[in-house]
């Protein structure tokens, strides 16, 4: 069933504890604004054109089962990027997308096409894969998301000063093993 | 010259527009998954609770998940008191049924080698956790230690950010189902020579009861002190492989030699160009033994085993400390087929300091 076909999760409770009354965005609406980005996300994340909008799907559906309190959060989609950067970093989960991924291109449903890419931005983006998980997740949500330190601190539940530790860290090592003009 | 920092603002920019111009995502809500949600978000939660056991305390193995399961367990324990009315709750004159949010039978089959005796309703005496009122628990108790299955899991593992804790020696994983089966989801390649395989499979649930949580302990009741897992992420089965002894494991060094040169720390397993990572250690603390010295030092470092490690003297007197790879879960491990750890101890002053260390950086 495609979320344009059923609504979930709209409401106009109010906290009456809470001054601002608070409407939660419906989720197909919610698809509509993030999923692209999600695919992109998991892309950047994994490396795999197959997987990634079956990662996407996987953590919009995880968002879908808990709507009714996802759609509440501050940020719902700080907590959907998170679901995405912990799986497309999780080797078990990554290959099990993959499979479902390939299972896909014999079914009905054709797959998403997969946006080109510069060969540079690929180039980059595979040493970005290389990189420590938790460094792999800092790069793509600063310069993929365009998140601020805060936000990602926030998103990945660590301090600023953590994420600075881990930015640095991932721009000296790419930095290393990209020297300009040697990309292919 | 652009700095890295340009570099990968530009791809970030073009990728994120890239994928801006995709075509919209269309989301495959499970059919089950999309009734729970509409069906949680518009009556009590109450009700949730009750439709549960009466599917399942016939006592036939169920799995669990369709619209009148509970989507959120710990939600559907505090019931709304305004919507909590007298035709669902049960009757009074009737001595009240426990309610597991999950069900009474696990949703799978767990074989374990004959002299483990179970399953024993409840949770293990080794857990020191009693079970939360809505979960199951059942274990079985061998002499190689005991295995305890929980369903749903623990608080602190639910949710989507659940990570597996503890050490290789110290297993402590989640089983997460998905459409093509149970997975653990922590990658543990351990396994013990001489073992005896169980298998774990079954169907699985659509909500937070696709989780369940299992847990193993050694003899003396340490976490997974003596128990390796195997986890195959192709097949629909898990097979649990139960040493029958492994109290080597439980040792921080399990055997010294004297050597030339020191085995290599090796890339991670699979990506051969992948560089190891290393380090010194600018502020070193003395402590009277070499081995103290590991002890506090693989303390401070996340997801490094407490035990296991080969005990290297160099002719300089330089102690190296080494986890060997494990490059078949059927074989006992040697150092001779490289490291994944190495820590090197000094002595410095009146005892012994880590000066650097190596990782294969998995």
């Amino acid at each position: 069933m495609s979320v344009d076909e059923e609504t979930a999760g709209t409401s106009t409770e109010t906290d009456q504890s809470v001054p601002v009354v608070r409407t939660a965005v419906t989720f197909d609406a919610f698809v509509r604004q993030h999923g692209r980005r999600l695919v992109g996300l998991a892309y950047t994340l994994s490396g795999s054109r197959t997987a990634a909008e079956d990662l996407a799907q996987e953590a919009l559906i995880a968002a879908y089962r808990r709507w009714a309190e996802v759609s509440r959060l501050d940020d719902p989609a700080a907590w959907v990027r998170r679901v995405v950067a912990n799986r497309a970093v999780s080797h078990i989960r990554r290959r099990g997308s993959e499979a479902k991924g390939l299972a896909r291109l014999a079914s009905e449903r054709p797959p998403i096409e997969v946006p080109a890419i510069s060969a540079e931005t690929e180039a980059i983006w595979a040493e970005v894969r290389r990189l420590p998980r938790r460094q792999r997740q800092v790069v793509a949500f600063r310069y993929y998301d365009q998140l601020s330190m805060s936000e990602i601190a926030e998103v990945l539940g660590c301090s600023k000063e953590s994420v600075n530790t881990h930015l640095r860290r991932a721009r000296t090592t790419l930095a290393r093993r990209l020297p300009e003009g040697d990309l292919t | 010259m652009s700095s890295m920092d340009d570099r990968l603002n530009a791809a970030g920019r073009e990728t994120g527009s890239a994928f801006e111009r995709m075509a919209p995502l269309a989301v495959d809500v499970p059919r089950s998954w999309s009734r729970a949600v509409t069906f949680a978000m518009g009556v009590s939660a109450v009700v949730l609770l009750i439709a549960v056991p009466a599917v399942l305390w016939g006592g036939e193995t169920v799995p669990f998940g369709g619209p009148g399961g509970p989507e959120t367990p710990g939600v559907a324990s505090t019931p709304d008191p305004t919507t909590s009315t007298t035709a669902e709750t049960p009757s009074t004159t009737m001595a009240p049924a426990p309610v597991l949010a999950c069900g009474f039978q696990l949703p799978f089959s767990v074989e374990l080698p004959d002299d483990f005796d179970g399953p024993v309703d409840g949770a293990s005496s080794d857990s020191g956790k009693p079970l939360e009122d809505s979960q199951l628990g059942v274990h079985w108790t061998g002499r190689q230690g005991s295995v305890e299955i929980r369903w749903p899991t623990d608080i602190a593992y639910r949710g989507e950010d659940v990570e597996a804790t503890g050490t290789p020696e110290s297993v402590s994983f989640i089983l997460i189902g998905t459409s093509e089966g149970p997975q653990v989801f922590a990658d543990n390649p351990h396994g013990f020579p001489d073992a005896e395989p169980g298998t774990l499979e079954g169907d699985w649930a659509e909500n937070d009861c696709h989780v369940a949580q299992l847990m193993v302990y050694g003899p003396e009741g340490e976490p997974g002190g003596s128990v390796g897992v195997v986890g195959d992420p192709q097949s629909d089965s898990l097979v649990l492989r139960l040493a029958p002894t492994l109290s080597r494991w439980s040792e921080l060094v399990v055997d010294s030699r004297t050597v030339d040169v020191v085995p290599d720390v090796i890339p991670c397993q699979g990506t051969p160009d992948e560089p190891t990572l290393s380090d010194t250690i600018t502020e070193p603390i003395v402590y009277p033994t070499a081995a103290e010295a590991l002890r506090a030092y693989v303390e401070t470092r996340d997801h490094w085993p407490d035990v296991g490690y080969f005990e290297f003297i160099e002719p300089d007197g330089t102690i190296t400390y080494g986890r060997p790879f494990e490059p078949d879960p059927m074989t006992a491990p040697t150092p001779d087929d490289g490291l994944v750890i190495a820590v090197s101890v000094v002595p410095r002053g009146d005892g012994w300091a880590v000066d650097a260390w190596e990782s294969s950086g998995c």
